[in-house]
């Protein structure tokens, strides 16, 4: 018999994380599905619904102005909600068609990297942090888990229960760039950069996330982000910051790109999403 | 389980297993318009409402669906009754093959039930998780913008094309015209969407049906959804079957052990090579005999491509038939491979056909299937006068039909004992008569039924699983369905083929072309089919727009262990005139002059003689052809006109973005001349109706509509009285199929004799019973009726009724067939105009024009759709499609999305503009308009981005990195 074999539809959380741990059968969880269903040959033997548990898929700001998404929390949620930054709103947007937007849930964003690298980009340069319930809750940011070139996989038993993103900053400024086939078509390299600039034009934070150019979906750039730290946001800082990244970053070639093609392209979309972000620090 | 869903409106409790996906449990109840597109939902044509949100159920469990509301278009509307989008997505012609109208249907209506007043932009971001491989989006969206207008209590006008007769006033192009539809471009959306416009010369003959936008005769029923596909069909007691492939490139079976499949509960029969007969032949569906060589058998103890058949199994589920081929072992010798087709030439290489029992190889041993030379002219005298010689080299590449529908066929047998094949295919005759040795049956004991298709694009031109699907029925005794999943289209369908083109071209200081040799190198991959004829294709067309008085065609096509290429819509053309065209604007370039005015002065004008015509023509030699109509000239100018050529062009921009504008000429064929033959039988009913049977297939491209048009003209009644069906082996007369865009005009032919027939009779019974005193010859048909020049008349139903039952009774019909020993080219003018980011290398397309010359549309609705979804497939070519491979020969892309098709939210501005002439050979002057699409776009895309950069690029497609890599080796990145 094809799998899965069981399918739950857990109310709480504890339910949920209760069907997670029984060790005789490989379960998973299933929010949205249009990626965990991919496939004919699904490797679970039973699928965890978390429909029912509310909460799972709000969207909301704390008093402390963090922003809190729910993990079953639809991509097309994520894209309708003013809250939500609109780096990530607009690489969804862009990238993800609306049917398949209402079908994919945030968290299985991040449990499939490889299918939409360009937004896990933009997760890592909002710097979102995941919370786990295992029952116990558990916090992992986004960028300990990509930035690893090894990629430990997320908790096997951890039900992710929300995105934490850090409340705006109001010297924050974002900018993003990418090159691909089509306009709709995915990013071969993508760069989301951002930035937090003081009063006196200097880069006091940066964040720089590219796709397309190491052996994992997407990573940060922290080489090209600490040449950019402590400088004023100019050209030359751009370049400085864009000649570090050629050193940290490591291509593999596919059908859509070179390595070199890879290469060449990392410099110029992190050079094109900082020169975005000097565009907003200016408008 | 159970779960309780809500669907249409209604409560329903379904039981599900755990695993099933609501696509299938959906079909399974009864829902048969949510339609299988792919396994991953790319394709969207799974859509369904859940709680009032589009989703694509292929990737919904059934189970999560528990509780919810389901809407599907079978609750929408009813045949009195349609919901605004169904009639607008009619009445606009939104529907070809209607295959995923119903999820288009659904995400628009998602989209207006939120907001009624959508801009165009928004429209198009709802449409592009439904991919559409036929319409380019232009009418589905025009239908959605006119369905809101209708719903918000708007008056809407007929949807027509517009038209101007010749001459256009200077400043009809210099402004937009203020009766295209509103819309509204977005931030993503470059593209306005237009109605054609449909240019006609002063004298044009006004006609009542012919010409007219009359929506298709089968839309109703694709708007309602009704079960009208292969796969809509159930049988009680059918089994599933599932096909074992290759995964290795070239490899020898050694053995295969079957018996844990054939003892696994549920599986009733498994196939391989070892309980098959050997049967040789060739899976082209092409006129009798089959081009050589015939080098195929159904199941065969050597593999020679990733994706090659291995085994088939027929089971009490697909779950089940899919479990049991995991149970089959297979011992392979794995063998050199060779995916190259320069590299399978060499000494030494792997010999893919090393079998005793394939005939007709040209070499065996350097793997060339065959070796083609033609020429004509004085080769000595002509390139004495040429001053300059000039040389190229063009590279195309492989690309997928990726028709949304999968190759699926049912299989049983009737009560009769006769097997019944229900089919998604474009050649029913051929499949009929190309099945009968290999399952050793008699045609006689073979029917072929072809129920509507979701799209062929030449895919379907190919007897592909009908054999399969056949021997299980054989094995079984029972109905058996196969149905190829996503990946097997890609790795075990046809593909367009790749080609290297070389040509070495003649010209005088004053820029006459006098001197043309094509040297063609076709990749046929594993197997020779089309192989042949595609390649004569590609020679022929090369060598004609240009027509030098001594061209010359070396070809050989040759065995690499890639997926067979075959049949794709274009058909050799798109490759020839991507080279060509490129080729002809670097002589143009070169000699200083006008790429306009040297193409103008080179290019076939009317009462030529096609040079190539009668050495080249489909797999054997052809006909002497003299073109008899040609509005290329007229399409150029208008179409310069249209783009702002002269204010556009050579004005790329400062900045790193740079803009270029870019044309080429095309120019096709109208069936093959001296092959192709259709047939059509008309019969009058009691009321004055008539039943029009052809076997022409219409695929989506509206041919029985154009046919029935047709019919109506000559039997002056209106199109709702022409029931036509097509077509069924054992009811429709004959027909070769529907390929090289011969249905117009060859089929039209046979309906036209068939119609005149019929007129015949039908003057000749009333002017002798009921019209005294009158001579057939003066009498008329119009408005249903016969009219006599003194003003008497007398209804259709009238003599009809007299000529079945009263008087000198009998049934007034006829069959005729028609065949050509012309094939009167329609010609194109392509125009576009692109951004190109020479930093990246990244090409944005922003509009394309196609300005074509038909002869007479008979439907400038359908066929503009032809022309706007042609462009779309071309565009794809030329821009992002490509079957990528492993260094092993297996399809990398195989996902929609990796293989990326164009969605409605990127698409160019799109525009059609038909400049009519009349053919003298064609019903009532037209010519064909299916193909042509897709032969401009390409080498147009060349020329902008040369006109933005100064850049040659020489081979497909225009990736960012091959862009940028040109731009780079040019010192202009």
């Amino acid at each position: 018999m094809p799998n899965p074999t069981g399918y739950y539809r857990p109310r709480t959380i504890d339910e949920a994380v209760q069907l997670l741990s029984q060790p005789y059968i490989k379960t998973a969880l299933l929010s949205g599905g249009a990626l965990r269903l991919a496939t004919d040959d699904l490797p679970y033997e039973a699928l965890i619904d978390v429909q029912a548990i509310e909460g799972l898929s709000s969207i909301a700001r704390t008093p402390d102005g963090t922003l809190e998404i729910g993990a079953a929390a639809s991509l097309e949620a994520v894209v309708r909600s003013p809250d939500v930054p609109a780096m990530l709103r607009e690489t969804l947007r862009r990238c993800v068609t609306w049917n398949r937007r209402n079908a994919i849930s945030i968290a299985e964003l991040v449990e499939y990297p490889e299918t939409l690298p360009e937004a896990i980009a933009a997760l890592l340069a909002l710097d979102v942090t995941l919370v786990f319930a295992m029952p116990e809750e558990r916090r992992l940011r986004l960028g300990d888990l990509q930035g690893n070139v090894s990629q430990p996989r997320l908790p096997e038993k951890g039900l992710i229960v929300r995105f934490e993103f850090p409340a705006t900053n109001p010297w924050q400024t974002w900018g993003q760039a990418h090159v691909a086939r089509t306009p709709a078509d995915t990013a071969i390299v993508s760069a989301a950069v951002v930035l937090v600039v003081d009063n006196s034009g200097t880069v006091a934070q940066a964040r720089i996330a590219l796709s397309g150019v190491w052996d994992i979906p997407a990573r940060l750039a922290e080489g090209a982000a600490a040449a950019l730290t402590g400088r004023l946001l100019d050209a030359a800082a751009i370049a400085r910051a864009t000649a570090a990244l050629n050193d940290e970053i490591a291509p593999v070639a596919d059908y859509r790109g070179s390595v070199a093609y890879r290469r060449a392209m990392a410099g110029i979309v992190t050079r094109r999403a900082l020169e975005a972000c000097q565009a907003r620090l200016a408008g | 389980m159970e779960i309780r869903v809500t669907i249409n409106g209604e409560a329903r409790t379904l039981t599900v297993h755990p695993w099933e996906r609501l696509l299938h449990v959906l079909r399974r109840a009864g829902y048969k318009s949510v339609k299988f597109g792919d396994e991953l939902g790319m394709s969207g044509a799974s859509t369904v409402l859940l709680d009032g949100k589009p989703v694509d159920s292929a990737v919904l469990l059934a189970a999560q669906a528990d509780g919810h509301r389901i809407t599907t278009v079978e609750g929408l509307g009813t045949p009195d009754r349609l919901h605004p989008l169904q009639q607008a997505f009619i009445e606009t012609g939104a529907i070809q093959s209607g295959y995923n109208t119903p999820a288009q249907i659904l995400v628009a209506k998602a989209l207006l039930d939120e907001n009624p007043n959508p801009t165009e932009a928004e429209v198009r971001e709802a449409l592009a998780g439904v991919l559409d491989r036929e319409t380019g989006y232009v009418k589905p969206v025009q239908a959605v913008l006119r369905a809101a207008a209708m719903m918000r209590g708007e008056p809407v006008e007929p949807f027509a094309p517009l038209e101007r007769a010749i001459p256009i006033p200077a400043e009809f192009f210099d402004h937009p015209h203020d009766d295209d539809l509103p819309g509204e471009g977005g931030p993503a959306v470059q593209t306005r969407t237009r109605r054609p416009l449909v240019v006609t010369p002063p004298q044009a003959r006004p006609r009542s049906v012919v010409g007219k936008a009359e929506p298709k005769v089968d839309a109703l029923k694709l708007a309602l959804g009704r079960p009208v596909f292969t796969d809509d069909f159930e049988m009680r007691g059918m089994l599933y079957a599932a096909l074992l492939t290759s995964p290795h490139a070239h490899a020898r079976i050694r053995d295969i052990d079957t018996s844990a499949a054939e003892a696994f509960p549920g599986v009733h029969a498994v196939l391989t090579y070892k309980n098959v007969p050997r049967v040789k032949y060739a899976s082209g569906g092409q006129t009798y005999p089959n081009p050589p060589p015939h080098d195929q058998v159904s199941l065969d103890n050597k593999v020679r491509h990733v994706g090659d058949r291995v085994a088939v199994v027929a089971a009490e589920t697909p779950e089940i038939a899919r479990e049991a081929l995991k149970l089959i072992r297979v011992d392979y010798e794995v063998l050199p491979a060779v995916f190259d087709p320069e590299a399978a030439m060499q000494p030494g290489a792997p010999v893919i056909h090393d079998e005793e029992d394939t005939v007709g190889i040209h070499d065996r041993t350097r793997n060339i299937v065959h070796h083609i030379e033609a020429a004509v002219g004085d080769a000595q005298a002509q390139w004495a006068k040429a001053d300059r010689v000039f040389e190229g080299e063009y590279r195309v590449h492989q690309v997928q039909q990726a028709h949304i529908e999968p190759h699926v066929c049912i299989t049983y047998w009737d009560e009769d004992q006769r097997l019944v094949v229900r089919t998604s295919t474009q050649v029913p005759f051929h499949v009929r008569r190309m099945l009968a040795p290999l399952i050793g049956l008699p045609v006689k004991r073979i029917r072929v039924i072809k129920p509507r298709i979701g799209g062929g694009f030449g895919g379907k031109q190919e007897m592909l699983i009908e054999d399969l699907c056949a021997h299980l029925t054989i094995a079984t005794g029972r109905p058996v369905r196969l149905e190829y999943t996503r990946e097997q289209e890609f790795t075990s369908a046809r593909s367009r083929h790749p080609q290297i083109l070389r040509f070495k071209t003649g010209v005088t200081n004053d820029g006459e072309v006098v001197a043309a040799e094509l040297y063609l190198i076709g990749n046929t991959g594993a197997y020779g089919t089309h192989g042949l004829t595609v390649q004569m294709v590609s020679g022929f067309r090369a060598l004609t727009t240009y027509n030098a008085p001594y061209s010359r065609f070396v070809c050989d096509v040759v065995y690499t262990n890639i997926p067979t290429p075959g049949a794709y819509r274009g058909y050799g053309a798109p490759q020839a005139l991507f080279a060509l065209e490129v080729h002809m604007e670097e002589i143009a370039e070169a000699l200083g002059m006008d790429v306009v005015e040297f193409k103008r002065k080179n290019w076939i004008k009317v009462g030529d003689v096609m040079v190539m015509s009668r050495a080249l023509g489909e797999g054997r030699e052809g006909f002497e052809q003299v073109v008899r109509s040609s509005a290329l000239a007229e399409a150029v100018e208008i179409g310069l006109r249209a783009m702002q050529w002269d204010q556009k062009r050579g004005r790329p921009g400062d900045g790193p973005v740079k803009r270029g504008i870019g044309m080429a000429v095309a120019m096709h064929g109208s069936g093959i001349a001296g092959l192709d033959m259709g047939a059509a039988t008309i019969k009058i009913n009691d009321d004055g109706s008539f039943n029009l049977l052809v076997g022409a297939t219409d695929l989506g491209t509206g041919s029985d509509t154009v046919l029935a048009q047709i019919a109506a003209e000559v039997l002056g009644v209106p199109l709702e009285d022409i029931i036509i069906y097509s077509s069924d082996t054992d009811f429709t007369p004959f027909d070769t199929g529907a390929y090289a865009s011969s249905t117009t005009y060859i089929s039209g032919g046979a309906v036209y004799k068939a119609a005149m027939e019929v007129r015949r009779q039908i003057l000749e019974h009333a002017a002798q019973h009921l019209l005294p005193g009158t001579r057939p010859d003066d009498l008329d048909l119009l408005d249903r009726h016969v009219i006599a020049p003194d003003g008497r008349q007398v209804s259709l139903e009238r003599v009809a009724l007299h000529s079945l039952h009263q008087a000198d009774q009998k049934q007034i019909m006829a069959s005729a067939s028609h065949m050509s020993y012309e094939s009167p080219p329609p010609f194109a003018a392509q125009f576009a105009e692109v951004l190109v980011d020479t930093e990246t290398g990244q090409v944005t397309v922003e509009r394309l024009l196609m300005v074509v010359d038909c002869g007479v549309a008979i439907n400038p609705i359908t066929a503009s759709g032809q022309v706007e979804g042609g462009m779309t497939q071309a565009l794809g070519y030329a821009h992002c499609e490509e079957m990528a491979y492993t260094d092993t020969g297996r399809v990398i892309n195989t996902r929609f999305g990796d293989y990326h098709i164009y969605q409605a939210n990127e698409m160019p501005d799109l525009q059609v503009i038909f400049v009519e002439t009349y053919e003298p050979t064609g019903p009532f002057g037209a010519k064909a308009v299916a193909e042509i699409p897709k032969d401009g776009v390409a080498p147009a895309l060349a020329s902008a981005i040369h006109d933005a950069t100064g850049v040659w690029i020489r081979e497909l497609p225009f990736t960012p990195e091959r862009v940028w890599r040109a731009l780079r080796a040019a010192g202009r990145a």
